[in-house]
Order: C-alpha cells, then sequence, then structure tokens
C-alpha cells in the first residue's frame, strides 16, 4: 500500500514500486557486503553479491491510497524507490514472528534460517 | 577484465587441433562454447597462449543414441541434448538435471563435455556422469583413452585430463529397465551453482547416491534402499564424510543437513520413479 500523493504517471509509479521491490527483496535475502577475517572482500563479483534476478522476485500486488499533497501545485509526492525501505523490515518481521526471534541480522539465507530452526547440529557419531 | 594475449587456432580438422595441442600441450587450452572458459580468461584465472576452437568440426558435434549409451561429442551444445526429442525416456536423470545448468541462454552456448573439462565441484553434469557410471573418451595425437567419471574428476575443477588431451565425447549410460532416476538441487538463485546438488540411482537391490557441492568433486555412495532404517544413518555418515566447507553461501553444517534432507528426498523420489 502506497502514498504518493496523487498519482500523475500509473505505469511509472507501478514501475519505481516493482523496482523498489526487487531491490528490497535483494537487501532482504541475498546481498550482502562480506569479508573474511583477515578483511579480503568475499562478494566482489555478481556470482557472489548476489541481486535477485526475474526469477527470485515475485509480482507485487500494489495496493495505493491517494491522499494529495497540500503542499505542491499538483499534490503529487514522492515515489522514487518507494518500497526499498519498507520491504526488508517486512519480511524480517515475518521471519522474526514465525520463528520467535527478537532480532535478525540481514540477509536472511538460507544457512543462517537453517540454523536457527534446526539449532546446532549434533556431532558426529560415529559407527563401527 | 580483458583475457591477456592469446593466438586463437579454429581448428579444420580434428588432427589439427590434436597436432596444436600436442606442440603447444599444458599452454593451449580447448574452446568449445566458452561459458566458463572465456570469463576465466577476462578474470585472468586461466592465462593460455593458444585457444584451439573445436567448434567447426562436425565429427565432433554428434550426439549418438547407440547400445543403451547416449554419446555426446565435444562440440554438442547442452540446448542440443536438452531439446533431444527422447531424452526423458532416454535417460531422465540428464532430463531432469539439465535444467539446472546455468540459465537456458548459457546452455545454448555452453557444452556437455565444457562443463565435464571445467569439473566445477557443484557443476550438474559431471555430477550425473558419475551417478550413472558414464565415462569419457580423451584422445591425443598418440593415442584415445576411455576413463570413467569415477577416475576423470579427481579435485577441484581438476581432472586426469593431460595436457596434450582433449575429451572427444562422454557416454552417459542410458535409462535401464526396472531403475528409478532423480534429481534434486538446492542453491541461492535459479541458475546459480548449488550448494548441493544431489542425483540418485535405484534398482531392486540397490541406492546410488551422488552429491555434488560439498566435497571438492562429485561424490557417490551406494546406500540402503529407502525404507531401511539404516540409510538415515548411512546419509548421515556420508553427509559428514564429504568433509563440507563454509563459504559465502552456506555453512559446513547447512550442506551436511542439506545431505542428509535432501538426498533422502532424491532417493525416496527415485524409487517411485522406478515403482
Amino acid at each position: 500500500m502506497h502514498d504518493c500523493g496523487r498519482i500523475l504517471h500509473p505505469a511509472m509509479v507501478a514501475g519505481q514500486i516493482s523496482g523498489g521491490f526487487a531491490q528490497a527483496l535483494g537487501a532482504a535475502l541475498y546481498e550482502e557486503y562480506a569479508y573474511a577475517a583477515d578483511g579480503s572482500f568475499l562478494s566482489g563479483t555478481f556470482a557472489d553479491y548476489l541481486v535477485p534476478t526475474a526469477m527470485e522476485v515475485p509480482e507485487p500486488v500494489i495496493l495505493h491510497r491517494q491522499s494529495p499533497s497540500p503542499f505542491t501545485p499538483l499534490g503529487a509526492k514522492g515515489v522514487g524507490e518507494g518500497n526499498c525501505m519498507s520491504t526488508p523490515v517486512c519480511i524480517a518481521n515475518a521471519i522474526a514472528d514465525a520463528l520467535g526471534l527478537a532480532e535478525l541480522d540481514l540477509p536472511a539465507t538460507p544457512a543462517k534460517l537453517a540454523a536457527i530452526i534446526h539449532g546446532p547440529e549434533p556431532a558426529r557419531t560415529r559407527h563401527s | 577484465v580483458k583475457p591477456a594475449r592469446f593466438d586463437y587456432v579454429r581448428a579444420a580438422s580434428l588432427d589439427e587441433a590434436l597436432a596444436v595441442l600436442h606442440h603447444e600441450g599444458g599452454d593451449a587450452r580447448v574452446l568449445a562454447g566458452g561459458q566458463t572458459l572465456l570469463p576465466m580468461l577476462n578474470m585472468r584465472m586461466a592465462r593460455p597462449r593458444v585457444l584451439i576452437d573445436i567448434m567447426q568440426l562436425p565429427e565432433l558435434n554428434r550426439l549418438e543414441c547407440i547400445d543403451g549409451t547416449i554419446r555426446v561429442g565435444a562440440a554438442v551444445r547442452q540446448r542440443a541434448l536438452e531439446e533431444h526429442a527422447d531424452l526423458v525416456s532416454r535417460q531422465p536423470l540428464l532430463a531432469a538435471a539439465l535444467p539446472w545448468v546455468g540459465h537456458a541462454q548459457t546452455r545454448s552456448r555452453g557444452t556437455v563435455c565444457g562443463s565435464l573439462a571445467h569439473a566445477d565441484p557443484s557443476a550438474e553434469l559431471p555430477l550425473v556422469l558419475l551417478a550413472l557410471g558414464g565415462d569419457v573418451e580423451l584422445r591425443s595425437r598418440q593415442h584415445s583413452r576411455r576413463v570413467a567419471a569415477e577416475q576423470f574428476f579427481t579435485g577441484m575443477m581438476s581432472t586426469d585430463l593431460r595436457g596434450d588431451e582433449l575429451i572427444e565425447a562422454v557416454r552417459f549410460p542410458a535409462a535401464r529397465t526396472d531403475t528409478g532416476y532423480a534429481f534434486r538441487e538446492i542453491g541461492r538463485r535459479h541458475g546459480d551453482f548449488a550448494i548441493v546438488a544431489c542425483a540418485a540411482v535405484i534398482d531392486r537391490r540397490t541406492a546410488r547416491l551422488a552429491v555434488g557441492g560439498v566435497a571438492e568433486r562429485p561424490t557417490a555412495r551406494a546406500l540402503p534402499l529407502p525404507g531401511d532404517p539404516a540409510l538415515d544413518r548411512a546419509l548421515d555418515a556420508f553427509a559428514w564424510d564429504l568433509d563440507a566447507h563454509d563459504d559465502l553461501h552456506a555453512t559446513a553444517p547447512y550442506r551436511r543437513e542439506l545431505v542428509r534432507r535432501l538426498g533422502r528426498q532424491t532417493l525416496e523420489e527415485a524409487a517411485r520413479c522406478r515403482a
């Protein structure tokens, strides 16, 4: 649900929100500046710095609320990349709610969530 | 980000390609689809003096189904195998795994044998070849030999291929009767290299699971059949024996957990497919 005041160009607004959503999904689930213990940069290529593609991004259902701004001639407000800030928080809160967590560092990677869900791995049992 | 200088030879015959390989030895690399080699050149992870382009050789661009074997020549693109009309019935494991190899765009350029030569430990095609117990045909100017997948993949991106040899073709055993096949993979994004990939082959008496993405090369092991209470322990031992490591995309415990869970799911799916 977005409020960008009076919508002047519906397709452009939808484009900004969809693009912002994709970037937000990247921030929440994939993208990370990762460094090794020795300080070397680990995510220096797009093979390691994961940007979501069309395959990873579902199409969002976009809802609008139009409350025209009294401060601009046309009643418009900003909508540039609207969604970037709200979506990661929503995803993080959904995960925290589902798993009963007080805090969660993004990106929420599969390995991170699996460690939380499964708990510490039992030590190897040697079979004779 | 651009390759160092190299010479380019577009081989007009297999003999010419083999002669250049013989002459240049380890300083030459065979160029097929270029989906891995060219990025490696650009990143200066490989600096061959000569590239030998084999894509114009019709004798290497053959895809044949003979005597229970699917023989794929060195110039056959992944997409050509994927689009082979009877692939699902001839070898369902290949049909299941191929859509996981990179993206449709890279598969339309990349070759089957090129993926084997690169031997990335999380690549799908080496894993499938190992699971099926196939082999590769290697050729140099002096000799040709066939090497089983088990011996061909020797370590992290390394193979038994010698400096003067090229892969002429790969042989995937065709589907056998009363046998079930299944493939599963977990990666971060569509088309990314696998964190863990599993290929299972099950017949009436035996179950074989091959795992990629964990050890430094794809690894296969005979396991108890699904339904046997010993399977869980055997999968756990397999997971630990693969000596998983931490990297940017997954931790070692997560990889082991995936081997246990995805491995079991893949075996169960193969058992269902057999039935």
